[in-house]
């Protein structure tokens, strides 16, 4: 196994739910506020900066200005969801040459106070270059998303009814979170009775809209002996791009982004996928999960949806996946990935919080998705043994 | 079930060297792909190098107009104020002389169904429409 050799010590999360009624640079500071407590730290001690966001504008700079930090690495890769997965490879290589020694990721999005509910890109704007060719048709974020479940039905025996077996799985772990947003038990039968958006995905085969901040602090392991704080390893991580557009991905059954990406984090971690004992796979939809839970071997080409159905999936079953209730149940504020981090720390550490795993997890493996199955981000995460 | 085009095909694109030679073939009723004169391979959409083999010696090549769907689906909700207005409505990603093109699915037709391209007329844009082959 790789050396432990740069750690996270502090993860944080702002208030997030329906609308917060905050802006997104203040669900940032709330977020960065919370992790550099939860390791003794403060803004002051922050050299690095990793963060990104939609809004226009210069955001690095924007953010370092408003939270009143000078930093002097920075990364605000604009990927989309998993950039904060990819933050995590970036700042282990930024600490590891020695260039920063605090390095703080963080996102905040006041999407629903900001967006309301609506998902997807609203054309308002004269398309220029590729855009230009796949705006017109008006295909939405959750069509997109929809193509590869299509593919995906039709190329395997995949059903509407595995598709929402992992919805299910999201909410059963999410009544279990008091901080998630959805909390009432569903089955199969709910979610293909919820509205359709776009065949085959129903309402509630798709993440919700929230507002919501989250961060996460990454130091070198001499640098945490240092702090109050229990450690956790980044042990590997890996990032690919595939496409932009849907239209240009190559097999819409297979998530390629996901399977690049997870071989090179889990090469580096040097251990094998039955090690890991919690999964953090981004599920912006039903779909999202159930291709990434192929693309990093856990399933064969097409095993995912009646995995998803036996309920391994569940908190109580023996892959838990997504244990905060992830996109689908606990929060989405737009770009995900920073969640995917703060939820396995907190299993890893064994943090005293409601939805803790009855079996404390060794090692855990965060995937994130960003864009339309564009690009990935992978990160092993373990106990500092 | 779809209805039948949609009001609007928003915003008129800025266009670009490959993409005004592509929208005037649309409206002339080819449909257009970029053609690599050193790997021979088509790619869509169009775009001022070949994407297999980065040779800038790419030319427009019009397409077959016979295909089959690799993916379709039904977009019943829209943030989209341009579509909000007439959803449901289909959008399908066919395979058309080894490239993939997105358009409109005017009609039924699943994953694998032969169509037959064609173009609807729009804001004095053509756009791809594709309806079951008979």
């Amino acid at each position: 196994m790789r050396d432990q050799d740069v750690v996270i010590v502090g993860v944080g999360e702002s208030a997030f739910g329906r609308a917060t009624g905050r802006t997104s640079l203040q669900l940032h500071y709330d977020a960065a506020a919370s992790a550099l407590a939860d390791c003794g730290l403060g803004f002051g001690d922050v050299d690095g900066l990793f963060s990104c966001s939609g809004t226009p504008g210069l955001h690095a700079n924007q953010l370092a200005e408003y939270l009143g930090v000078q930093p002097t690495v920075v990364d605000s890769t604009f990927v989309g969801g998993s950039g904060w997965l990819t933050f995590v490879e970036h700042a282990c290589l930024a600490i590891r040459a020695g260039r920063c020694s605090v390095a703080l990721l963080v996102y905040g999005a006041a999407t629903r106070t900001e967006q309301g509910s609506g998902l997807g890109r609203t054309f308002r704007e004269q398309p220029s270059g590729p855009i230009q060719y796949v705006a017109p048709m008006g295909l939405t974020t959750v069509g997109a998303y929809a193509l590869a479940a299509q593919r995906h039905m039709a190329v395997h025996a995949t059903t509407p009814e595995h598709l929402a077996a992992i919805a299910v799985s999201a909410r059963r772990n999410a009544l279990r979170n008091p901080l998630a947003t959805l909390r009432d038990p569903i089955t199969v039968d709910d979610v293909l009775a919820s509205p359709m958006i776009a065949d085959p995905l129903h309402v509630l085969d798709c993440c919700l809209v929230t507002d919501g901040g989250g961060a996460v602090v990454l130091v070198s392991k001499e640098r945490a002996a240092d702090l109050d704080t229990k450690p956790v390893a980044v042990l590997g991580a890996g990032t690919a791009i595939h496409h932009d557009s849907i239209v240009q991905m190559h097999d819409l059954a297979v998530h390629r982004a996901a399977e690049v990406a997870t071989s090179i984090a889990m090469q580096e971690a040097g251990i094998g996928l039955s090690d890991i004992d919690v999964f953090e796979l981004y599920d912006s939809f039903t779909i999202t999960a159930l291709l990434t839970l192929e693309a990093i071997g856990l399933c064969g080409p097409g095993e995912g949806g009646p995995f998803a159905a036996t309920g391994a999936l569940a908190w109580d079953g023996s892959h838990p996946m997504n244990t905060d209730g992830g996109g689908l149940a606990s929060n989405h504020p737009g770009m995900r990935g920073v969640f995917l981090l703060i939820e396995a720390v907190r299993q890893l550490r064994g943090d005293d919080i409601p939805w803790k795993l009855p079996q404390p997890p060794e090692l855990a493996l965060c995937v994130g998705t960003s864009g339309q199955l564009s690009a990935s981000g992978a990160v092993v995460l373990g106990k500092v043994t | 079930m779809t209805l039948f085009p949609p009001a609007s095909a928003g915003p008129a694109p800025i266009a670009d060297a490959s993409s005004e030679e592509y929208w005037q073939g649309a409206r002339e009723g080819r449909l257009l792909a970029g053609q690599c004169d050193r790997c021979d391979r088509r790619h869509w959409y169009p775009r001022a190098h070949c994407p297999y083999c980065y040779s800038a010696d790419v030319r427009l090549e019009p397409l077959g107009m016979n295909g089959t769907i690799y993916s379709v689906t039904t977009v019943r909700r829209t943030p989209d104020p341009n579509f909000a207005p007439v959803v449901p409505f289909s959008v399908a990603l066919v395979e058309l002389d080894g490239v993939r093109v997105l358009g409109f699915l005017d009609g039924d037709a699943t994953v694998g169904a032969s169509v037959h391209a064609e173009f609807v007329i729009l804001d004095d844009r053509a756009l791809p429409v594709f309806r079951p082959a008979p």
